[in-house]
């Protein structure tokens, strides 16, 4: 909570506080959602008039979700001058600053939804998100497959100019967004959490290495609102908000990138989904979007990046020619990810042979197992499947 | 004590300078056999003893020391006799233990292992140097029957050696009466809910551990994810020096306990992660929950993490080779470095990666090069070259080669994708 028995008088706090001010206060009370606010603002007029208005006034509108009352009085005692100070001072030791809808920087692609979040808080360079984006969404529980074509997404969006927006979640989020990093690119992180509080916290090198590369880390959570569960369903609508099209790599039933999707398909952003197995359930959210006409299946990167009117970074990469047995593993992973033992299998080398193939095709980045027994080509090997 | 007591009230004339007597009275005469007199016996070796009396049962093992005539006894009267040179107690010859005569451990041949080539491989390779090696993979995959399978591997132990392994069992009192001196190292698979002590050594009366009960030989922890975390940890100490330490009051006491540590867990807790068409269940977070069980220090200790699955075709495969093929070629590695180097390529220092030891400066450019290319450590780079060593041994090669360090960094243990 904000700001307990600190601050100036109430009466004089308020009064002089600006529209801007009010208008970070007010959205800072509790059960006060995007809607509200604005319902709000536009009954009163504006932010200040609103937070002048005083419980009575804000209640009377009937749409204060619970908390609201106490939030605000709270508020209201500190004065929106200070709290929004101190809010700044805070923000700004995360690396971030405020950016409200009345601010000339706020994200143009945000500015039409209906309710957009009211306050957000950025941290990094904030020009990344007046660029063109996509979001790459999708489960925790990632197979290596997903995270092998997340991580492909991700890489060729970021070399072709376009920002990767994603969650910074487990899974499929963090590969795009790493791979997006990796390959020298920008990408935005809708976080769900404040910004001092990246979450998950396993994702706090990633989400560095994101503002380093000239991303940005987005929120709609003030510091030190109360914790709760992330809020997840805000942080999805933003995501979608600010992309021009979501692409759902890999989501069982009722994960949480659906969300993302339907969100996708309210504000109308285009929406593309990537098969998975008919019987894997980590595909099903996915098959079922595309069965039902929901999105458009992505049958290969090359051919996303058509649809969005890019065309594809085409160089090879810079690799020496490989030998017989390493042409030949990378050869079969071309045409079907599997484990060493598959691949002994069906090269007839010997694991000996193989195992040392696979770790010189690794260090060239051509093959990667994101943890698992099964290898996957990159995409860079797939850029080299015609010269080899 | 009772012998003292008879000689010094004088009613029993006998020498006890040049005799050790070894045994435990019972109240009715008999003498019980005691833990460790297998050890006593060796310390007592090159001292004025010549002569040491034991209790029946730890007979053989006394036997096996050599160098001082071992005299069973059953009970006490049967000393005092022979003491007063009355009745001789019978000479047990050292012979009749023979070396090399005792079967080797009971395992599974790896005749049995249905494909997993790529895990024998590992399991020849880390048998040979030995090299920690874990086994990852689903349930019923067969990392458990394979890692058995590796207890036929071990080479035969050298005299001096195989005497080492048998005083700790006989302190421990874990030693077979009627093998007193395998030549065959020991194959240690405690369960998984050991307790630290009994893992690593300890207790009131000092007891040998898991760990230097497995010296010489190999320590198998089936399950490995399912140990006390604190018991794993207690290992490190003893994967880096080859010894336990035991802090007490009245001082340190170092048991040997320079063991091979073979593993075998699944990758996540439905344990299908990582495996081509089968699903995981798993949250990313209960994956990295699940390996963390592992820490991080112990999981840098691994030489070989090898990450086995179903494969593709189980009886495709023709007949497998079978143990005493793989154990021939262990052996001979084995004593290539013996030759070399005195010890095993685990027990290489980092300061020993030179043309001297087989590694050529292409090699030395090669490791630091996929150091930078996979981001791996100095110490990664160290066990893998490690590897490498063994691999080159295996291949009957003296120096090691670049297709040599490849394999053995394709086993090294890798991290979750970020």
């Amino acid at each position: 909570m904000i700001g307990v028995g600190a601050g100036p008088s109430p009466m004089t706090g308020a009064l002089r506080a600006s529209e801007r001010e009010c208008w970070v206060a007010l959205s800072l009370v509790p059960g006060i959602g995007p809607a509200g606010f604005a319902h709000i603002v536009r009954r009163h007029g504006t932010a200040a008039a609103a937070w002048t208005a005083g419980p009575n006034g804000l209640e009377s509108i009937g749409r204060l979700g619970p908390g609201a009352k106490d939030g605000l009085a709270t508020l209201r005692r500190e004065g929106a001058r200070s709290v929004v100070r101190r809010l700044t001072e805070r923000t700004a030791q995360a690396g971030g600053r405020i950016v409200t809808g009345l601010d000339d920087d706020y994200p143009l692609a945000l500015r039409t939804l209906d309710p957009r979040p009211p306050t957000l808080f950025v941290a990094g360079d904030g020009t990344a998100l007046t660029e063109r984006a996509v979001a790459i969404v999708g489960t925790r529980r990632a197979s290596g497959y997903g995270l092998a074509t997340a991580t492909d997404l991700g890489d060729e969006l970021a070399r072709a100019g376009i920002v990767v927006v994603s969650g910074l979640a487990l899974g499929i989020d963090g590969a795009a967004h790493r791979a997006a990093v990796n390959a020298g690119g920008r990408t935005v992180a809708v976080l769900p959490s404040p910004l001092n509080r990246v979450y998950p916290p396993r994702h706090r090198g990633l989400a560095r290495d994101i503002v380093r590369g000239g991303g940005v880390l987005i929120s709609e959570v003030a510091i030190g609102a109360p914790v709760g569960r992330p809020d997840f369903a805000r942080r999805n609508r933003i995501i979608a908000g600010l992309s021009e099209a979501v692409v759902v790599v890999e989501a069982p039933d009722r994960s949480g990138a659906l969300l993302t999707a339907a969100a996708a398909i309210t504000i109308g952003r285009e929406l593309y989904a990537v098969p998975g197995q008919i019987d894997a359930q980590a595909a099903r959210g996915c098959n079922r979007l595309i069965a039902d006409h929901e999105a458009v299946i992505v049958t290969s990167v090359g051919g996303l990046l058509r649809q969005i009117g890019l065309t594809r970074d085409r160089k090879p990469p810079a690799v020496n020619t490989l030998s017989e047995v390493e042409a030949q593993v990378l050869q079969r992973l071309l045409d079907r990810s599997g484990s060493i033992e598959e691949l002994v299998d069906r090269t007839h080398q010997p694991p000996a042979s193989v195992a040392s193939a696979l770790t010189l095709l690794e260090a060239r980045g051509l093959v990667n197992t994101f943890g698992g027994a099964t290898f996957h080509p990159t995409l860079g090997a797939r850029r080299l499947g015609g010269v080899i | 004590m009772a012998t003292a007591i008879l000689v010094a009230s004088g009613q029993l004339e006998a020498d006890l300078g040049r005799v050790t007597l070894i045994g435990e009275l019972a109240l009715d005469g008999t003498l019980r056999p005691i833990p460790g007199a297998m050890a006593l016996v060796a310390a007592a070796r090159g001292t004025d003893i010549v002569e040491a009396i034991v209790p029946v049962e730890n007979g053989p093992e006394s036997a096996a020391v050599g160098g001082v005539d071992v005299r069973p006894a059953a009970c006490f009267s049967q000393v005092v006799r022979h003491l007063a040179g009355l009745a001789e107690l019978e000479l047990l010859e050292p012979g009749e233990t023979s070396r090399g005569s005792s079967p080797r451990v009971d395992a599974p041949d790896l005749a049995s292992v249905i494909g997993q080539t790529v895990g024998r491989r590992a399991l020849e390779i880390a048998i040979t140097g030995r090299h920690n090696l874990a086994f990852v993979g689903p349930p019923g995959v067969g990392k458990t029957l394979l890692a058995r399978a590796g207890a036929g591997l071990l080479p035969s132990l050298a005299q001096d050696e195989a005497a080492e392994v048998s005083r700790i069992h006989s302190v421990a009192g874990v030693a077979d009466p009627h093998v007193p001196m395998s030549p065959w190292p020991p194959f240690r698979a405690p369960h998984h809910t050991i307790s630290m002590q009994a893992l690593v050594g300890g207790g009131p009366r000092v007891r040998p551990g898991e760990a230097s009960l497995a010296h010489r030989g190999v320590l198998f922890l089936d399950e490995t994810l399912q140990f006390r975390t604190d018991a794993l940890d207690a290992l490190r100490g003893p994967i880096d020096a080859g010894t336990v330490l035991i802090t007490r009051v009245d001082g340190i006491l170092a048991l040997p306990a320079r063991f091979m540590l073979l593993a075998a867990f699944n990758p996540c807790p439905c344990g299908w992660f990582g495996v081509d068409r089968r699903e995981c269940r798993c949250e990313d977070g209960a994956r990295r929950r699940y390996q963390a069980r592992l820490s991080g220090p112990m999981r840098d200790r691994l030489d070989l993490v090898i990450p086995l699955d179903p494969g593709v075709r189980w009886f495709a495969h023709g007949v497998a080779e079978t143990t005493a093929i793989v154990a021939a070629r262990v052996a001979a590695a084995t004593d290539a470095q013996r030759t070399r180097q005195g010890r095993s390529n685990a027990e290489l220092a980092p300061g020993d990666l030179t043309a001297e030891h087989g590694f050529g400066a292409p090699l030395l450019d090669l490791l630091e090069l996929r150091g930078r290319q996979m981001g791996l450590s100095l110490r990664r780079l160290h066990r893998a070259a490690r590897v490498a060593r063994t691999i080159a041994d295996l291949a009957g090669s003296s120096h090691v080669a670049s297709e040599h360090l490849d394999e053995a960094l394709q086993h090294r243990p890798k991290e979750l994708a970020a």
